[in-house]
């Protein structure tokens, strides 16, 4: 007796499944490939479990109104509704058929799609068995998307642009941006910064996006900061690379924007802080805009400044320790060199 | 030693030289530095400088378009090292089936076997710095990242391999320039050539600014790419003889490109790596889907071959439709969704052809004028090759194929090529029915050579620089040994 055989009528669709001689524990479960069934109940299983193919169901039960594609399914698999077959026998047949169709030029295209007849039949079993509630398909969203991890990324640049001009960073043609990651992505990723999807240029050490100028344009109308995505279309998933600051052109900015964040904020008596290869201290202090002409102030004394208007980012370097001997609390304060006009950035405290 | 044509001969001088070669691309340098210390002194002619040329000279290479569309200003570059300076660097030789005659492709078949080339392949793939020679993907490339393309499938999976891409001028420019035995000439465009019952007696070079000069040499090479060797010859026709190489008529026609065009997609099982990436031994390599030999004879089909780059899914039919049961048995866990891109053989077609314009351009040359043509059959092989790929995905459960762009004059019209100018002077064992021989000597002439893709007799799908400068190894060991 074969086993199938054996199985269905012995178990009627539950397969036993064990280590017998050895001895082991002996265990009920179903399965699916051994269960005999009706073929016409196994047809309607597999057109009830199909996904997304509403839209091709549809098609075809409009180019075949008085058709019964469940019928037709069945016809072409040579088997009667009533039929008993084990599920791994249909489906087995099924790919046979599907298969030989296509070799056939038997083809039902739908969107352009050319699919087997027999699929196609499927489907418009499934829209007859399911109606309204049958399963759709629509294109994946970016925003929809869950995030993941894509890439590996180790930095990017530039990560701002100031409002007017061309973003631009050393060895780097105008308006790209440079992503440096650990391997070469697939070249299908696609960049989305402010609802505009951009195509990737990869390299084995990264990829690069160029920015069109009607997005920088755009951008240009909101300062402030830009999310940017990296987006995997084929996987639908996304991931955040960081953001695109737009900083307010020079000539726009009257004074200093607030300060968003600054440091370090205290040390010990004569002790270096943030400290520098030359052995220098230094601070550093976040703020979107600020004049060109500012320099950083500790207690009223003007320290060594370097100004990253682009990165909305100043730092000092500051050499001559004496100038944090004493314990107290020391204003620190950006001050316009050439108006004069001055804000506080924070009290620095120096501890015994 | 590189010189300025105009400060280094003075107006109205000849000079002498054992070979001129008029050009340097790939082709011209190639050549020169090959035949550099085997006793020729050698003059090579630019007709551009060291940087791109002005607008001036850039309208040295304006011509007509009346066929199908075609940017020919994009399409080559004319200062020093050619189009080199512009190319992308794909390479692949070419297949043993495009050098054979195919009788369903008229005018197909090289009078060359591909083995002849083998040595001169091996050799200019160390010029171009290819880093592979091995073009078998399957060699490469994770088995599951390929699509299983074996024999009963009618498909296989070929590949293509990179140059740097290789600037001829960055990387031979110091060579030429500390040479002794090739004078590289620069602003010197050869506008006329004459001869003598056969015999090229002397070139003529003009530049924008009215200098004039003459080159004499032994033998002539025409290395200045695959438009303007044809100009060049066509401009040789006087009081009614043919031009030069032209008795079959030949001279100009069965220009080839290799067209581009995007079908649709498949979808077929996720994570095919048909994109351009590393191999296993760090070489950059990009697998493509071509058929195979027989299908081709069985099918009467062109040799192309098939990109497959991932894409967005499609809500029509998407992935998890294949994933039920019995519907793709080989798909494996999921599907992608990936557009095809073909770069398709043309069959070489004696009507899509260059010719002369009555106009002239600033050095009185008579204009270009181009008219690019595609054969019906040629649309019906990707049609057909199309249709196979629904058969071969569909038919043996590995996926399905969504062709939306099946082909219409409308489609045709946008066909892109790959800027690659072939057959103009195609290679003939016959004077009748070619322009060069099988040592690119022009027919009927004693001391005129072609080095360029103008001597392809069939185009195959492969990009042609690679062939292009094993040819001119060819030819340098040729025309070394005639001067020894
Ligand atoms: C955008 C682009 C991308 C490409 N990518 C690829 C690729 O990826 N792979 C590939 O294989 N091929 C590619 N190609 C094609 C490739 O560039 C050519 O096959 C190759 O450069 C041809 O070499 P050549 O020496 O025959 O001709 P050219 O490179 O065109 O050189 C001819 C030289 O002759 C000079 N000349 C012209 N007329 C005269 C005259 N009358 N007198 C004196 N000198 C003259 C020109 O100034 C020029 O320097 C690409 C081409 C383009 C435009």
């Amino acid at each position: 007796m074969n086993r199938r055989k054996f199985i269905a009528m012995g178990t009627g669709g539950v397969a036993l499944v064990g280590v017998g001689a050895a001895g082991g524990v002996w265990l009920l479960c179903p399965d699916p490939a051994d269960l005999f069934s009706t073929a016409d109940m196994h047809v309607d299983e597999i057109a009830r479990s199909m996904s997304g193919v509403a839209g091709a169901g549809r098609a075809w039960l409009e180019a075949n109104p008085n058709a019964s594609a469940g019928k037709l399914v069945l016809d072409a698999l040579d088997l009667d509704a009533g039929q008993e077959i084990s599920r791994g026998g249909l489906t087995e047949s099924l790919a046979e058929r599907v298969e030989s169709e296509f070799a056939n030029d038997h083809i039902f295209i739908h969107e352009d799609w050319w699919l087997a007849e027999t699929e196609a039949r499927l489907a418009a079993l499934h829209v007859t068995l399911l109606g309204a509630d049958a399963s759709e398909s629509s294109a994946p969203r970016f925003e929809d998307a869950p995030e993941a991890e894509l890439v590996s990324l180790q930095r990017y640049n530039p990560g701002s642009v100031e409002q007017g001009e061309p973003l631009s960073h050393p060895g780097l043609p105008e308006n790209v941006i440079w992503f440096a990651t650990a391997a070469a992505p697939p070249p299908r990723f696609r960049v989305h910064i402010d609802g505009t999807s951009l195509t990737i240029n990869a390299r084995s050490s990264g990829f690069s996006v160029q920015v069109p100028d009607a997005l920088r344009y755009r951008l240009f109308e909101s300062p402030g900061s830009h999310e940017i995505w990296l987006y995997d279309p084929v996987v639908d998933r996304r991931q955040r690379l960081g953001e695109l600051r737009v900083v307010e052109a020079a000539s726009e900015r009257d004074g200093f924007c607030e300060v968003a964040a600054w440091g370090p904020q205290q040390t010990q008596a004569g002790a270096t802080f943030n400290e520098q290869p030359d052995g220098a201290s230094a601070f550093w202090i976040r703020i979107e805009c600020f004049p060109e002409s500012t320099v950083v102030t500790l207690d009223g004394t003007e320290i060594d400044t370097t100004l990253r208007p682009a990165d909305g980012l100043i730092t000092t370097h500051i050499l001559d320790h004496s100038l944090y001997r004493e314990p107290g609390q020391y204003p620190v304060a950006l001050k316009d060199a050439r108006t004069g006009e001055s804000i506080e950035v924070g009290k620095f405290v120096v501890t015994p | 030693m590189i010189e300025d044509i105009r400060t280094s001969l003075d107006n109205g001088s000849t000079a002498e030289f054992d070979l001129a070669i008029v050009g340097a691309g790939p082709a011209g340098i190639t050549l020169a530095r090959e035949l550099g210390g085997r006793g020729y002194r050698i003059a090579l002619l630019e007709a551009g400088g060291m940087e791109p040329p002005d607008d001036d000279a850039r309208k040295l290479y304006d011509a007509d378009v009346v066929g199908l569309p075609y940017p020919i200003q994009a399409s080559r570059q004319r200062f020093f090292g050619g189009t080199s300076n512009h190319w992308g660097g794909w390479c692949r030789p070419q297949d043993d089936v495009d050098f054979e005659t195919r009788e369903w492709m008229p005018l197909t078949g090289w009078p060359l076997e591909r083995g002849q080339l083998e040595e001169y392949y091996h050799r200019a793939h160390e010029i171009l710095a290819i880093d592979s020679r091995d073009y078998e993907a399957a060699r490469h490339t994770e088995q599951s990242a390929l699509l299983p393309a074996d024999e009963a499938s009618g498909f296989r999976n070929a590949a293509f391999r990179f140059s740097p891409p290789l600037r001829f001028k960055d990387a031979f420019g110091a060579e030429l320039e500390a040479s002794n035995d090739i004078s590289v000439f620069l602003h010197a465009s050869v506008v006329e050539i004459d001869h003598d019952g056969g015999r090229i007696t002397r070139v003529g070079i003009r530049t924008l600014d009215g200098h004039q000069t003459s080159i004499r040499a032994g033998r002539y090479v025409l290395a200045a790419g695959g438009l303007e060797v044809p100009r060049l010859l066509l401009h040789t026709a006087r009081d009614g003889a043919p031009a030069l190489g032209n008795a079959s008529g030949f001279v100009g026609r069965c220009f080839m490109e290799h067209f581009g065009y995007t079908p649709g997609h498949i979808m077929a099982r996720a994570g095919l790596k048909y994109h351009r990436h590393q191999d296993r031994n760090g070489h950059s390599i990009m697998p493509a889907v071509a058929p195979r030999p027989d299908l081709m004879h069985r099918e009467r089909l062109n040799n192309c071959c098939l990109l497959l780059t991932a894409t967005e899914p499609d809500a029509a039919w998407p992935p998890g439709a294949l994933a039920t049961p019995g519907l793709a048995r080989r798909l494996g866990k999921a599907a992608w969704r990936y557009r095809v891109q073909m770069i398709n053989e043309p069959t070489p077609n004696p009507e899509s052809r260059v010719l002369l314009s009555d106009q002239r351009d600033a050095l009185g040359m008579r204009r270009l004028v181009l008219d690019w043509r595609i054969m019906d059959r040629d649309l019906e092989s990707v049609e057909a090759t199309v249709r196979y790929l629904v058969r071969w995905l569909g038919g043996s459960g590995l996926g399905r194929v969504q062709f939306s762009r099946p082909i219409s004059p409308e489609t045709t019209e946008r066909f892109t090529g790959g800027m690659h100018h072939m057959g103009t002077t195609r290679m003939s064992a016959d004077s009748g029915e070619g322009v060069v021989d099988t040592n690119c000597r022009v027919h009927g002439t004693e001391n005129l050579y072609v080095a360029s893709s103008a001597v392809f007799s069939a185009a195959g799908y492969s990009n042609p620089t690679l062939t292009i400068v094993a040819l001119s190894l060819r030819l340098a060991d040729h025309l070394g040994a005639l001067k020894a």
